[in-house]
């Protein structure tokens, strides 16, 4: 059982300060990957909390079969799709685009500590969505291929195909400097 | 950007609205029930017996719209004329009971019925359908009555005359 998962078990033997350890370790780093898909720091944060509620509301619907990080990361995806499909319809009028890009850098310093890991994530939002999500699992949320599967309901043939496609890709968007980041 | 204190305390308050939500919607649920299912009773049971009779009633329209022959109206095929007092009365040669009943019914149809008391009876007029009896009527005097009713019809000339065609003193 990972932290999370032993962390959710005290929760709901009635610990509620388990809780706050949870949140501490997986918030800002779903709010981090939920911001790949939506491109918006705010509205990730909302569909993040959103995600975390869950585990509240539905407290038997965790089965510890799997982590509690792909989890949250499963329900999280799947929060941000649908709102990228709702903001397709509905014009958001959201805050100002520097005073969120301000708060996406302070959440990127926040989650990448390396100088290499920033570059790569500057390239990654040139990438397609699911390119995108996929290396981000992967090479950011150090994931299993078979975690990032789950979260991104693909067999594991189709992340590596994504992330062969994509590491290509990272090569042309970075040029000769790219390559020692890979 | 929210700290994660704030994050937590929206995470929690988030939580306990759809938690309060679900327990609305259920409780919701458990009192509707009842109406539902009454509901499907009525349009189940109910409605589609009231249904059968209309479309009954419906079919027999259309049939008849169609020219389809519907049952039979009853014809008369005997009449027996009971004498009360003095005289011989019976139909005349060649007229038909169903010839008296048209008349007689004739007569009680085109009056509105007054509602009287007989209290001379001069004969009796009895019709039957294949053996059984189905009208009776009492002729006393000008009055022409339906037996077993209180109501009874007026005989003017005109119809004492059709009468006196048809039945023979």
């Amino acid at each position: 059982m990972d932290s999370g998962a032993v962390s959710y078990r005290r929760f709901l033997d009635g610990d509620k300060d388990a809780f706050d350890d949870i949140i501490k370790e997986l918030f800002h780093n779903l709010v981090f990957f939920i911001d790949r898909y939506v491109q918006d720091v705010h509205a990730s944060e909302d569909i993040a909390i959103d995600t975390f509620s869950e585990l509240i509301v539905h407290k038997n619907r965790y089965n510890f079969k799997v982590s509690l990080k792909t989890y949250l990361f499963m329900i999280g995806r799947s929060r941000a799709l649908d709102y990228v499909r709702r903001r397709r319809i509905i014009n958001f009028s959201g805050l100002s685009e520097a005073e969120d890009l301000e708060d996406g850098k302070v959440l990127e310093e926040e989650i990448l500590s390396s100088e290499r890991k920033r570059i790569l994530s500057a390239a990654l939002s040139k990438l397609p969505d699911e390119m995108r999500a996929a290396i981000h699992l992967v090479y950011f949320e150090d994931m299993t291929y078979g975690d990032a599967a789950k979260i991104m309901k693909k067999s594991r043939k189709q992340i590596d195909n994504l992330l062969y496609r994509g590491k290509k890709e990272l090569r042309i968007i970075l040029g000769e400097d790219g390559e020692l980041l890979l | 950007m929210r700290t994660l204190e704030e994050c937590r305390n929206e995470i929690f308050r988030i939580g306990e609205e759809k938690i309060r939500k679900r327990r609305k919607a259920r409780k919701t649920a458990v009192l509707c029930a009842p109406i539902f299912v009454a509901a499907v009773l009525i349009l189940g049971v109910i409605l589609p017996d009231v249904g059968i009779e209309k479309n009954d009633s419906a079919a027999a329209e259309g049939a008849n719209a169609a020219g389809v022959e519907t049952a039979a109206p009853i014809v008369c095929d005997m009449a027996k004329i009971i004498e009360t007092e003095s005289g011989n009365i019976t139909l005349k040669e060649g007229e038909e009971a169903e010839n008296l009943h048209t008349v007689i019914k004739d007569i009680c149809g085109k009056d509105e019925l007054s509602s009287c008391d007989i209290e001379d009876e001069n004969y009796r007029i009895v019709f039957y359908s294949e053996g059984r009896e189905i009208e009776s009527y009492i002729v006393s005097g000008k009055l022409l009555a339906v037996e077993n009713s209180e109501y009874a019809a007026e005989l003017n000339k005109e119809d004492l005359e059709k009468l006196k065609k048809i039945i023979a003193p």
